[in-house]
């Protein structure tokens, strides 16, 4: 790597950091999505054993919006209720009460509660499953168990922060060993440094940073190994992510399936190398079809398909499909003066441009392109198998309960937002043909991301808590 | 002058990219005011608007640098009321015109408020102010728009008064906020941040919070100029 790469490289990442600081701080107390429940489960791992009276009090009883009405700590609801952060998400008119000074109004009656962060309400308001993140995260509340509840939940946020950081930093390393060049690999990483919707969520407490990040390094592991081939390190990086990202989030499960398709790959070229690929060409790939089909239909089989609902399913869902988009490039429509719709509609024009020429790569002949198309179709099977998994389970929700509880919000498919990007670009530049051309599409795309994420902040986000 | 070199890829995406900047950052300066939350905006009972009988609402101005009215009205259906909302300020005895604003609108929503910007009034403090707002429809048939008034919650709301009905109501005030602004920019600047400072831990206040948001806005200038350029 140049040292101009390098400086510039942290620019872009140390930059990146500072923003979400920023963010950090703009978002007010528990604004997150869903972000009191996630630091409940924060604070609920760090309960020594129960030796206080314990209330039954059903979840049902709880009014949206209103937090002490929920089962969280006395901490969080006590601090909410003098943090004026109750509201409903939607009522956007409502502010909270500015002092005319630094501090709050309650500010000063918040650091010094003695309102202990034990849950008294069962069953509690945490996130449920698996818990990487949170555990973590309960250790640094544990580290600062002296300091007050600010302290302690936005140093929980710059954990998330620094995830976030890495991720960002992964990118520059898979654009760059995809075949991309220097220029181009810091280019798509400051795209993604400035994607609205991946900073909003790693400026919050959510374990979703963690699932972002095991994804990118899965994706950096499986590029790795596509390139220089198996070895024990890439497999160790990619079991490792796999298990990372199970460990944190359910959803995380489906990168032990593409290690299984990995391994496939690999083990489908080392016999093509051995010149026996005529059949195997053609039973491997189905063999690897349906053991990843498989292997879906098994993890989801315990809740029963009912397969009678997949057209009422997909009725219901497809209409939400824009705005499942719309949200997941960072659309808030939190105001009126909000325009990034318009400019997502840009984004949208770049990826059919970006599948067309992805179309031409793989069944035009004599197409060539300076990625390989062993990177684009990894990617391709990431991003298709986290859609096609967190459809699915959204139908298994619908048919079980027959709406769309769960829903397909865009902030879903972040995990793959990289390989997307990436992807994305190397479409573009199948159609651009010549290098120079790439670089001037990858730079619109950065002015473009970049006014989307500025005008977000502060025509949207900004005005939205404070004007 | 070289044209090829006028006309460089680079220069044109660097010209993009001012102009974005500078088009973002003049909305953000455009509706930059601070509102008064000490009047708490609440949604009760609604009130029409009818053409031709502008609702009348006067308020007590807390602050100097009157700068906008924020009024919190309720969601029409697509284009039943299309048409523009006049606000005018005026003096204590709504008879002479303060300062004028209006917004032009296709469909209106409940869930955040309509700020009516003005050039500020720069001592406005502790006086008294008249409040019109007209609805001027773009159609002979539309339907009358409706705004939400709340009960009265704030001592700076003197009275509201319904012309149509010809009623006063002293315990009534308009769902509204009045928004100030600062003396010049660096007090502006200065609230600012004083309110993002509110309930954060001390690295994430005043001057700690300055630093990281003059350092982000620099880092993120040099990222994109640098990536232009280089």
């Amino acid at each position: 790597m140049r040292k101009n790469t390098k400086i510039i490289l942290f620019i872009i990442v140390f930059g990146f950091f500072l923003r979400e600081l920023s963010l950090v701080a703009i978002m007010p107390l528990f604004s997150g999505q869903d972000e009191p429940r996630h630091y409940n489960t924060v604070q609920i791992l760090n309960e020594s054993e129960h030796t206080w009276e314990v209330t039954k009090k059903s979840k049902e009883d709880k009014e949206k919006g209103q937090f002490e009405t929920y089962n969280f700590s006395e901490e969080i609801r006590k601090t909410a209720q003098l943090a004026q952060t109750e509201q409903n998400p939607r009522e956007y008119y409502k502010k909270m009460n500015f002092s005319e000074s630094s501090d709050g109004i309650n500010e000063q009656e918040i650091i010094s509660q003695n309102d202990p962060a034990i849950n008294k309400f069962y069953p509690p308001d945490i996130v449920g499953g698996t818990r990487a993140y949170h555990r973590t995260a309960s250790a640094i509340e544990h580290l600062f168990e002296n300091e007050n509840i600010l302290f302690r939940f936005f140093s929980v946020r710059i954990f998330s922060i620094l995830l976030g950081t890495i991720s960002v930093g992964l990118c520059f390393f898979i654009a760059k060993n995809v075949g991309f060049t220097e220029k181009e690999s810091l280019l798509i990483t400051a795209i993604t440094s400035f994607q609205p919707k991946l900073s909003v969520y790693f400026s919050n407490i959510n374990y979703d940073a963690l699932v972002i990040l095991s994804f990118t390094a899965f994706a950096l592991a499986g590029v790795m190994s596509i390139k220089n081939g198996p070895s024990w390190k890439n497999f160790t990086a990619l079991l490792a992510t796999s298990l990372l990202a199970t460990l944190t989030k359910g959803i995380g499960i489906i990168l032990f399936f593409l290690l299984f398709y990995l391994i496939l790959f690999h083990f489908y070229k080392k016999l093509t190398s051995l010149k026996k690929h005529i059949p195997v060409s053609i039973w491997i790939s189905i063999f690897g079809i349906a053991m990843i089909t498989l292997g879906f239909l098994s993890y989801f089989m315990q809740l029963t398909p009912n397969f009678p609902s997949l057209f009422d399913y997909l009725l219901n869902s497809i209409p939400k499909i824009p705005s499942s988009l719309e949200n997941y490039w960072g659309d808030l429509v939190w105001s009126r003066n909000d325009y990034s719709s318009h400019l997502i509609r840009l984004i949208w024009l770049a990826e059919i441009v970006s599948f067309i020429g992805i179309l031409f790569l793989f069944f035009k002949k004599n197409t060539t392109f300076f990625v390989k198309k062993e990177f684009l179709l990894f990617f391709i099977l990431l991003i298709a198998t986290l859609q096609a998994s967190i459809r699915f389970y959204d139908w298994k929700i619908f048919s079980l309960t027959g709406s769309l509880e769960l829903g397909t919000p865009g902030r879903y498919f972040l995990p793959t937002i990289i390989p997307h990007l990436i992807l994305i670009f190397s479409g573009l530049g199948v159609i651009a043909e010549k290098r120079s051309h790439l670089t001037t599409i990858l730079t619109s795309g950065l002015i473009l991301m970049s006014s989307i994420f500025s005008h977000l902040l502060l025509n949207s986000i900004i005005p939205r808590y404070y004007f | 002058m070289n044209l090829a070199k006028t006309y460089n890829p680079k220069n044109v995406l660097l010209a993009i990219s001012i102009i974005a900047f500078l088009l973002i950052i003049t909305q953000f300066f455009k509706d930059w005011s601070f509102p008064d939350t000490h009047w708490k905006v609440e949604k009760e009972e609604d009130m029409k608007v009818s053409p031709g009988y502008p609702i009348t609402q006067k308020f007590i101005s807390r602050k100097d640098n009157l700068s906008t009215i924020a009024i919190l009205l309720r969601s029409s259906k697509k284009n039943e009321s299309k048409g523009t909302l006049n606000l005018n300020i005026l003096d204590e005895a709504c008879e002479n015109i303060i300062r004028k604003s209006s917004i032009k609108f296709h469909t209106l929503d409940s869930q955040s408020m309509y700020n009516f910007n003005f050039k500020k009034i720069k001592d406005s403090s502790d006086k008294t102010y008249c409040l019109k707002l007209a609805f001027i429809p773009k159609k002979e048939d539309a339907k009358d728009i409706r705004l939400f008034t709340m009960s009265n919650y704030s001592e700076e709301n003197v009275f509201l008064y319904n012309p149509k009905k010809d009623r006063e109501y002293p315990n009534l005030s308009l769902a509204m906020q009045p928004g100030y602004k600062g003396d010049n920019f660096y007090e502006d600047t200065k609230i600012l941040i004083q309110r993002i400072s509110q309930y954060k831990p001390w690295f994430l206040k005043d001057v700690y919070l300055f630093i990281i948001f003059l350092l982000a806005i620099l880092l993120s200038i040099a990222t994109v100029t640098l990536l232009i350029i280089i």
